[in-house]
């Protein structure tokens, strides 16, 4: 697949799939009306957590000059919010932004103020947690932590999740990573039962789980497999530089390292590059949100079709 | 007297409860660990006084005990020079020097205790609460986490010297160093800085000592008062620096320049014996002595004559006899004797240090306003001085000279050309600590011409000065105190004091154990239980040597060295900084280096944990 120069007229353009040849000539000669890039310099501020800004389903949450993430901005009406003390690595789920341990906080947008409900983990977690907006799964240094927001009471798993790889969470499956003899591998629990999904000497790391799919990112490229059928798919690509996969209705994407710099790049083919480092990308449906040069951006797609699984 | 008595009560009340943590004692480990480190410390202490005391003796005359215990320092810092260079540091060579020192005890030496008086062990007394739960916390401070003890852990870890490009700290003279290393043999992480309290306090009386000789008990009172009353010396007391010793050196060897006669005869423990010893200790502790050293040899000149010309020269060369292995060292490794600060290869467009980077400004009026602006538009965490001082000591300047010009006293002059030596350097306030003693004693003088208004009024500016002088520190020990008391987990306030100590941590707990972990623009040097390269110093002097000398290499250059992790903070430099430099050159020599370090591990290093802006890199072939 073509990969995306940026025009002298600073149009950007994205090149979706095996068509992308055709569509770069269509194209050419027209202004690119069905993709929309939408600036967000609310977010722009550098975070302590470089994973961040996020999505959160209508919502993006990002730092301020702070460099915590203290604030909300809601997509389709641009309204803004603070996020009362906000945290330097929360978990992020649409509408929830959720901190446990020494940012202690739970907000639930469009509101600002933190639930005084929110569950308190004492326990100093070894990475930022993951959640749905339901559950929570929290690494800490002797086992994995598993509870509902709503609820008090916690489950621990007897494991030994990696320091600053947060787990990954969507409804019932859960994944983690490991690390051991100085490699790390893929663990996920998979009904009430620990099974381990990627343990070769290579390094697997930055999982993500979305709906029955977990995916990860290795040496030689990002991976998936489907807990349910154990399909396992690979997009073969040099991720190396990525801090976080990001992993929404089958489509994975990642940071690229092109040999010169770091682009953006989909496994349903679409790749946002140019000048520069274009980073931390997060996607869900047609919206992808990536740093570009250190500017937050959004890119609404136009539809495109999928190549997962 | 009376009232002045009852306002040091006051204060000594009052710092202690500030600092001491009520309903919070002292748990057994923090305890163990004071004993221990103080036992390390008086240990130490004891066999140089022993050693120190035998060598000054001379028949039928008393040696002065802290002169004693500061001459076996020093003859320690030389001797393990070529103990830890042949690799023989350990337990054996530390029990025989500990032994050697402590034998000197068997001659008896007659050591005489300093003149005093009841207001300075008041102030004593007061100070050294804070001062102690500072030396007992575990340490933090930048200086202390990149050299004053990453120093001697990494000597300990090699088994010998360290230095060179890849440890441009270690290439230094290091006798200070030495005596850090043996004392924490003995005492454990808090015996440097509980050895440098003892050292602080010693400097202490021994300035009331010879202010009171000269001048009379306030006087003595006054100087003490004017060093405690600053925050860039009381910053100091219970860390394990190099400044204080320098100081008690110079102080030692204006002392016996003072006692110095026409018709002096030598011998070590002569005040010709005791000049050169005590000026060549403090000239290969602290290359910013050398100010005062001159200033002190000129005192001693003008009590010989001005026409011993020889003996003179033959002090100084006896005095310079104390740094030249340490120079010696430097050549035998291919260096440029004065290196780091002289010597990085021309291809390289480093300059070790900026003087116009301290200060408020090096135009010929800055000059002129210089001590003005060093006590009222000093600031402690700025470019600005970096630190304070007491006001008083602005107040008494124009007494002291004064009264210097009248009595043609010679520690004007002295301290006249330590001032000039400091001003034509970095206007960093903790540069002029060395000399301290030479200008306190300079302005105490001055406090016995005054009547009893005068004295008064220099009192109280003393006192007005205070809050500014010791809130900034005060706040930072109380802040201290719980982890230095067992009440706060040493981790706890390692994590939010030492930057990047997540990833610290991380490679600590994830890195192979013998492989050689590189810390580029990174300080925690004292905390990475690894073998470590490079490190930080000034300007983050070694990371821009790297990145300089090998470009986009250096990662290359790092893995043929055997290292397998990168621990590399996300630095930025600020041209705010350096106003002084062309874009160009601001471009070339900072951020040219940083930039091409961050795209050096993009490119080949792989992510494997970071903490806001420290991140660990994995390079061992992706």
């Amino acid at each position: 697949m073509l990969r995306h120069r940026r025009q002298r007229d600073h149009r950007h353009r994205v090149l979706i799939g095996p068509l992308g040849l055709l569509v770069a000539v269509a194209l050419a000669a027209e202004p690119a009306a069905d993709l929309q890039v939408l600036p967000l310099p609310w977010l722009d501020g550098p975070c302590q957590d470089p994973r961040y800004p996020r999505l959160a389903g209508e919502w993006a949450v990002g730092c301020g000059p702070s460099g915590r993430v203290d604030r909300a901005l809601h997509l389709a009406t641009r309204r803004t919010v603070a996020l009362e003390g906000g945290a330097v690595s929360p978990g992020v789920a649409p509408g929830v932004v959720y901190a446990p341990t020494r940012d202690h906080g739970l907000w639930r947008l469009p509101s600002g103020e933190t639930d005084p409900q929110a569950p308190l983990v004492p326990l100093a977690g070894i990475a930022p947690p993951a959640t749905d907006g339901d559950r929570v799964a929290l690494a800490l240094a002797d086992g994995l932590q598993l509870f509902r927001l709503d609820e008090r009471i916690r489950h621990t798993w007897d494991a030994s999740p990696a320091p600053w790889y947060p787990p990954a969470l969507d409804g019932e499956l859960v994944a983690w990573v490991t690390r051991q003899d100085g490699s790390e591998d893929i663990w996920a629990l998979v009904d009430d039962q620990a099974v381990p999904v990627a343990t070769t000497a290579a390094h697997e790391r930055h999982v993500a789980v979305s709906g029955d799919l977990v995916g990860w990112v290795s040496d030689d490229g990002v991976h998936t497999w489907d807990a349910r059928t154990g399909a396992r798919q690979a997009w073969p690509t040099d991720a190396h530089t990525t801090r976080r996969l990001s992993l929404h209705d089958g489509v994975a994407c990642w940071e690229a390292w092109n040999g010169v710099d770091v682009d953006v790049a989909c496994s349903d083919g679409v790749r946002w590059g140019g000048e520069g480092h274009q980073r931390s990308p997060d996607r869900q449906g047609g919206q992808l949100l990536v740093m570009d040069r250190g500017r937050a951006l959004l890119l609404v797609l136009p539809e495109a079709p999928s190549t997962g699984p | 007297m009376t009232r002045a008595l009852l306002g040091l009560l006051v204060v000594t009340v009052g710092l202690t409860a500030a600092v001491l943590q009520e309903g919070q004692p002292w748990t057994s480990e923090a305890a163990v660990r004071a004993v221990r480190g103080l036992c390390g410390a008086l240990l130490w202490g004891a066999s140089a006084t022993g050693l120190g005391g035998a060598l000054l003796a001379r028949p039928g005359r008393p040696v002065g005990a802290i002169a004693a215990g500061a001459c076996g320092l020093g003859v320690f810092g030389l001797i393990l020079l070529p103990v830890v260079g042949l690799g023989l540091l350990g337990p054996v060579s530390l029990g025989v020097l500990l032994v050697l020192g402590l034998s000197g005890w068997v001659r008896r030496p007659t050591l005489l205790l300093p003149q005093t008086s009841i207001v300075v062990v008041l102030l004593l007394a007061a100070w050294s609460v804070p001062g102690l739960l500072d030396a007992l916390s575990p340490p933090v401070d930048t200086d202390e986490v990149y050299q004053h003890l990453a120093l001697p852990r990494l000597m300990w870890e090699h088994g010998g010297l360290v230095g060179g490009f890849l440890q441009p700290d270690g290439s230094r003279p290091l006798p200070v160093h030495m005596v850090w290393t043996a004392a924490s043999w003995a005492g454990g992480e808090a015996a440097p800085k509980l050895l440098h309290l003892l050292w602080a306090i010693a400097l202490a009386l021994k300035v009331g000592d010879l202010a009171q000789r000269r001048a009379g008990p306030e006087a003595g009172a006054l100087a003490v008062a004017l060093l405690l009353g600053s925050y860039t010396f009381v910053r100091e007391l219970g860390l394990a620096y190099n400044n204080l010793p320098a100081a008690l050196w110079v102080l030692l060897a204006l002392d016996a320049a003072l006692a110095l006669e026409p018709d002096d005869t030598g011998g070590l423990g002569s005040p010709r014996g005791r000049l050169a010893l005590f000026a060549g200790m403090a000239l290969a502790c602290k290359y910013t002595s050398a100010g005062a050293v001159l200033g002190v040899f000129l005192v001693a000149w003008h009590r010989l004559g001005w026409a011993r010309v020889g003996t003179m020269a033959v002090l100084t060369a006896t005095a310079l006899a104390w740094v030249v292995p340490w120079w010696l060292r430097n050549a035998a490794e291919g260096l440029h004797p004065l290196f780091p600060y002289l010597g990085w290869p021309e291809d390289v467009p480093l300059t070790f240090m900026f003087p116009e980077k301290y200060g408020v400004g090096r135009a010929p009026l800055d000059f002129l306003w210089l001590p003005w602006n060093a006590t009222v538009a000093a600031r402690t965490d700025t470019f600005a001085f970096l630190g304070r001082i007491t006001p008083a000591a602005l107040a008494l300047a124009p007494v002291a000279v004064l009264a210097g010009f009248r009595r043609r006293d010679p520690v004007l002059l002295a301290a006249l050309v330590a001032g000039a030596a400091w001003a034509a350097g970095p206007h960093w306030l903790r540069y002029l600590l060395p000399a301290a003693p030479v200008l306190v004693v300079c302005a105490a003088d001055g406090v016995a011409t005054l009547g009893r208004l005068g004295r008064s009024g220099a009192w109280m500016v003393w006192w007005l000065g205070l809050p500014a002088n010791l809130g900034p520190w005060l706040a930072d020990v109380v802040d201290r105190a719980p982890a230095a008391v067992g009440a706060e987990a040493r981790d706890e306030l390692l994590a939010r004091r030492v930057h990047g100590y997540g990833a610290v941590r991380w490679v600590n707990e994830h890195t192979p154990q013998d492989a050689p972990v590189a810390l580029l623009f990174a300080w925690p040097t004292l905390y990475v239980d690894r073998p470590s390269l490079l490190g930080s110093v000034e300007d983050h002097i070694p990371s821009r040597y790297l990145m300089l000398r090998h470009g986009p290499g250096a990662l290359a250059h790092l893995q043929s060295l055997g290292v397998t992790h990168v621990l590399a903070n996300r630095v930025r430099f600020l041209k705010k900084a350096y106003p002084f430099l062309s874009d160009e050159a601001f471009e070339t020599a900072f951020e040219a280096p940083a930039r091409d370090l961050e795209q050096a591990l993009l490119a080949d290093g792989v992510l494997v944990y970071e903490e806001g802006r420290f991140g660990v890199w994995r390079i061992d072939g992706r």
